[in-house]
């Protein structure tokens, strides 16, 4: 989004031109006490986040040891562990994935490089291929159609535009709703690690989906042409000199939203609710559509739902892992943008 | 109100759908608004 941005005015003529130096220079006092607003507001906001984080370590760092990453759930606090959250959240990851990722990546691929593109090329071949009369019958039906799809197509992507940034910004508890109906009611998928795993994929499709879009269009244009001047069609340009320098930004992006979903706990309630299991989830996600729905922010969720105190410090020690895998994810992210995003 | 304890069919499952559906609805129109606005607004470079 490209934001207005007021150009300053010019220096006033002056005829002698002695430059004044800017230490003189003070600001309005209706700049400055903006200026100051938004500090205020800054700290304000961090000071919050400051206080959350360290209230979460103060109650959960007693709790953290090996044997909490370990143990599988028990009614007994002391003896609790955060194991099947654990692994619950790592089979939902990978199923999420496994899904979202090749249609998000596709999706964009098809809506940034083939469907914006002019079509007034196609569009002249195809009538040329009318008039010549080369063709009939069901073939003149055939490119009849494409000729009305042509020009439908900036309309129905526009539509697929507006959806896209529509289902990214929906609560995601409308996605919970879905996978309820969808996968659990439709489908017939068991309240599942499966079923929440899709659900989270649906979650995070429009997100993969901008963030690769955004990627892509990070590339010049002139790769693009540079490969088709050389005799490439538009699929192997894109795909032998778009995509792979996309690629890191297109990853980047997948790792930010595969943050968001494994935070998510309203979609996962909904779809499985919450549920107290000692089972112990495989690692296997082939098994997913047989484990009970575990996760990291359900088991929290369990937790502080529990009127014990001793629940409340485990639920600290779980929100304090949730809150280092993320930092992980992020970092990964970070890194990966610095290592390899290029400046054309 | 449905930690997965409401049963298919009843009403209470129908009507967290209900509501569900409705929350989808205004965000959709407060999307339509803002796509609106930003294409009124925006200033196009080069």
């Amino acid at each position: 989004v490209s934001t207005l941005e007021t150009p300053s005015p010019p220096p006033p003529p002056s005829a002698t031109a002695t430059v004044r130096p800017l230490a003189k220079k003070r600001a309005r006092p209706s700049e400055q006490l903006f200026k100051w607003l938004v500090v205020g507001l800054t700290a304000i906001t961090m000071a919050m986040l400051i206080w959350l984080i360290t209230s979460v370590l103060i109650r959960g760092a007693g709790s953290i040891s090996w044997s909490f990453l370990t143990d599988k759930p028990s009614s007994n606090p002391a003896k609790a562990g955060f194991n099947s959250a654990l692994r619950g959240s790592v089979v939902l990851m990978m199923v999420t994935i496994f899904f979202a990722w090749p249609i998000g990546v596709a999706a964009a691929l098809y809506l940034e490089k083939f469907a914006a593109q002019s079509a007034t090329l196609t569009e002249r071949r195809l009538r040329e291929r009318l008039t010549t009369g080369r063709v009939s019958g069901l073939g003149a039906g055939w490119v009849h159609a494409r000729l009305w799809w042509l020009r439908i197509r900036p309309r129905v992507v526009h539509l697929i535009d507006v959806n896209i940034s529509n289902l990214a910004a929906v609560p995601s508890i409308i996605y919970g709703l879905l996978g309820l109906a969808i996968f659990v009611g439709v489908m017939g998928i068991s309240k599942s690690l499966l079923a929440g795993g899709l659900t989270l994929a649906v979650l995070i499709l429009p997100i993969i989906i901008i963030a690769a879009r955004e990627a892509l269009r990070a590339v010049p244009i002139s790769i693009e042409q540079g490969a088709m001047a050389l005799g490439a069609t538009r699929w192997q340009a894109v795909r032998s000199q778009v995509f792979p320098a996309a690629l890191p930004g297109i990853l980047t992006g997948t790792i930010l939203a595969m943050s968001r979903a494994i935070g998510e706990t309203a979609p996962l309630i909904v779809v499985g609710g919450v549920v107290f299991s000692t089972a112990v989830p495989s690692l296997n996600p082939l098994e997913a559509g047989n484990e009970a729905l575990l996760a990291m922010p359900l088991q929290i969720y369990f937790w502080t739902d529990q009127p014990q105190a001793s629940f409340q410090a485990i639920a600290a020690a779980g929100i304090i892992v949730l809150l280092a895998t993320l930092l992980v994810m992020n970092l990964v992210a970070i890194i990966l943008r610095n290592r390899y995003s290029k400046r054309w | 109100v449905s930690k997965g304890e409401a049963t298919r069919g009843s009403l209470q499952y129908d009507s967290i759908f209900a509501v569900g559906l409705l929350l989808f609805v205004v965000t959709l129109v407060i999307n339509i608004i803002a796509v609106r606005i930003v294409r009124k607004y925006r200033t196009v470079y080069q």
